[in-house]
């Protein structure tokens, strides 16, 4: 009778967890309950995410797992009501959604105070880098610094009809993501490119159109960028070469009018830098990210 | 731009459409719930373009008096080109930013455009890999 096979040496390597956690957090805005999804990472200074118009919080998944910025930043993104994994309010079957600029500044300082962040970094992408903007003309002292992305002061109304997002027979999510598909750079990785788009596909009903009131409608900023001081709260632009929804030249045009802005034209990328090329943004966004957290020093929120 | 001749560069490209797409198995997958006609249209020249659940037929040019189609595309032959290259410029590499800069027209129905979008921008857009090879 032969001897048992010997046990392997080694157990199987577990898989890889990534260090990115999420919960909920119970908040109440325009009235009204709302359960909220948030993922974060690291430790250090809070860094307040906002997502793109019709994606979510996953969009920055990068830059959580990402040490060179962890090791210094609590990195937070949250899913706006109706996004990713936050549901919308009760009732939402018989109303129109439509992003006001008061709602949403609302929804991220109820989050930052929710959560007890004390004057977080606010980064923000398109709506979200509007609203970095709206951020910076009246609440900078809420913040250490804001970034931009993809921002700008406002958009032309009417070059498509948004009503095609949201019609019985076409599929909403397939056709936002068509829309947005040529706002990925060139030469954005494959992988990264489909994975941003595929957010778009899984929207709800009439959420990016809804979005868009914000970007297209309500949130013209152009009376009021010149109020910005960047002494009081820093204000940095990044906008990708790619980006023809907000393109370089109308985040300069909003810069002109904010003395001491400048703008930074990310090379190869377009309106979604965080997640359709995560490593070329980060060529672009570390630098930022190191000249706030050396003006203010390491912080232990 | 690079050609001299980007009508007749264009002409060739379209003319070869067929053969690019019907040989992209991951393309014609993508198509396989799209059957209709579109035109493009390149200056002065009109091309037909019948897709059947994915396959495309031969794109006709020439006088095609009372032909239907669903969509048109219209460009100069220099847009088309451009949007052709391998890295096409930020302004170039998207229908709808040819679109808003006014260098390509959308005519037709909207609704059929809304419903097919992607891979109407996926087959416009697969002339781009005759300039990869080259």
């Amino acid at each position: 009778m032969s001897a048992p096979a010997p046990a392997p040496a080694t157990a199987p390597a577990p898989a890889r967890i990534e260090p990115i956690t999420g919960r909920y957090v119970h908040l109440e805005m325009g009235g009204r309950p709302h359960r909220v999804y948030f993922e974060e990472a690291g430790s250090g200074t809070p860094l307040v995410c906002l997502h793109t118009a019709g994606a979510d919080g996953r969009q920055y998944r990068h830059l959580m797992t990402d040490e060179a910025v962890t090791a210094n930043y609590r990195v937070l993104a949250f899913d706006m009501p109706r996004h990713g994994k936050s549901f919308p309010p009760a009732g939402w079957r018989d109303e129109e959604y439509r992003l006001t600029s008061e709602a949403y500044a609302e929804m991220i300082l109820a989050f930052c105070e929710g959560l007890a962040l004390d004057r977080p970094v606010v980064m923000g992408c398109s709506i979200g880098g509007r609203m970095a903007l709206y951020l910076a003309i009246h609440h900078p002292e809420r913040f250490r610094a804001i970034i931009g992305l993809e921002a700008a002061d406002f958009q032309p109304r009417g070059w498509y009809d948004l009503d095609w997002l949201h019609q019985p027979d076409i599929h909403g999510g397939e056709a936002s993501a068509a829309i947005v598909s040529g706002l990925v750079g060139p030469r954005s990785p494959d992988e990264y490119r489909w994975e941003t788009l595929w957010q778009y596909m899984q929207g709800g009903p009439g959420v990016f159109r809804g979005d868009l009131w914000f970007y297209r409608v309500d949130g013209d900023l152009r009376e009021e960028t010149h109020r910005i001081d960047v002494r009081k709260c820093p204000l940095y632009l990044l906008t990708g070469e790619y980006d023809f929804s907000c393109t370089p030249e109308d985040s300069r045009r909003t810069a002109a009018a904010i003395e001491g802005a400048e703008v930074t034209v990310m090379k190869g990328l377009g309106h979604f830098p965080m997640s359709e090329d995560p490593e070329r943004f980060r060529a672009y966004i570390l630098p930022v990210l190191d000249e706030i957290a050396g003006r203010d020093g390491p912080d232990q929120d | 731009m690079d050609s001299p001749v980007p009508g007749r560069e264009v002409r060739l490209a379209i003319e070869r459409l067929p053969d690019l797409v019907n040989a992209d198995a991951g393309l014609s997958f993508r198509c396989r719930g799209m059957t209709l006609d579109f035109v493009i249209a390149s200056g002065r020249d009109r091309f037909y373009v019948p897709v059947r659940a994915g396959r495309m037929e031969p794109v006709a040019s020439g006088s095609q008096i009372l032909r239907s189609a669903a969509l048109a595309f219209a460009a100069e032959a220099e847009t088309w080109f451009a949007h052709w290259q391998p890295v096409p410029g930020p302004r170039e590499y998207d229908l709808f930013a040819l679109v808003k800069d006014e260098r390509m027209a959308i005519e037709g129905d909207m609704r059929v455009l809304m419903r097919h979008l992607q891979n109407l921008k996926d087959i416009l857009a697969a002339p781009r890999a005759l300039y990869e090879e080259a």
